[in-house]
């Protein structure tokens, strides 16, 4: 299956203040939180939550917890340079994965060069290592959006 | 002043527990409690995890968040009407009485259009000079 394949059965995430207009995309877990960095650790506790649930191998689990993490720092750090601002973390369990999507309704996370303002720039090259999909998409209310995917199924895709 | 850190939403009771256990837990380390509250919120959390969703309006476990130094603060609900008494019933353990209402140091039933909410503190701020 391709990559574009696999991104098409990302359910799409509906506009804040319509997620029960579709019941297919209701997400599992939904997080509404401060752009604020005491909220990175609710988030990254939350999946870790799902992990439990779903008895997660330690080291998948400590991956979707590392990208969760970067992936709302991100939010904290760059989203809102002018001030205050909410971002959403929400959880898809599908069959054989585990879907997360962070969306803020700021400026979003753009990759960028490293410097002493924006960080060391790791975030994404993070993401992309321990994620076995990310993709960025911007809403049509103008939200941005990371979405993160992780088989469940580690033995489909063994390493060579 | 409590500071809100946001609201959480689980579909599914076989979520439930494991997600608001650890939530309570980053919860209980930001507000600095002790480890003995710590537990006792997460005593609470599977307490609440087992009965609540059958009792929310919706069929999900929705909670909202804040915190202060020493003290977490989490609400239920909606929950359909009665639901906040009946959960309170419901999570009675015999010989220990009311779970919630045994560990924690607020318990506040509120009523309105939306449906019943439970709003639950643990810990207390430290005494100022």
């Amino acid at each position: 299956m391709s990559e574009a394949q696999r991104a098409q059965e990302l359910p799409a995430s509906p506009p804040a203040g319509e997620r029960r207009a579709d019941e297919v995309a209701v997400p599992d877990v939904e997080l509404y939180l401060p752009a604020r960095p005491e909220s990175v650790s609710i988030a990254r506790q939350a999946v870790c939550g799902v992990g439990d649930a779903l008895l997660m191998e330690e080291g998948r689990l400590a991956d979707i917890a590392l990208a969760v993490t970067e992936a709302c720092t991100n939010v904290v750090m760059h989203a809102y340079p002018e001030g205050d601002g909410d971002y959403e973390l929400r959880v898809w369990i599908q069959h054989h994965r585990v879907l997360i999507a962070v969306r803020d309704h700021g400026g979003g996370v753009t990759p960028r060069m490293p410097g002493a303002k924006t960080g060391l720039g790791l975030g994404l090259p993070l993401m992309l290592a321990v994620c076995d999909e990310v993709t960025f998409a911007r809403g049509t209310d103008g939200s941005m959006e990371v979405r993160l995917a992780f088989r469940l199924d580690d033995d489909t895709d063994p390493e060579p | 002043m409590s500071t809100p850190i946001g609201t959480l939403r689980v579909q599914g009771n076989d979520l439930c527990e494991a997600v608001l256990v650890r939530v309570l837990g980053a919860l209980a380390a930001l507000a600095d409690l002790p480890v003995d509250r710590l537990s006792d919120a997460q005593i609470m959390a599977g307490a609440i995890a087992d009965r609540a969703p059958d009792l929310s309006a919706d069929g999900a476990l929705e909670v909202t968040l804040s915190y202060e130094p020493s003290v977490i603060r989490f609400t239920l609900g909606p929950l359909v009407s009665g639901g906040a008494t009946r959960l309170l019933e419901l999570t009675s353990v015999p010989g220990v009485g009311p779970v919630i209402e045994r560990m924690a140091d607020e318990v506040r039933l509120e009523t309105g259009e939306a449906g019943d909410r439970l709003a639950v503190v643990v810990g207390r701020a430290p005494a100022t000079a």
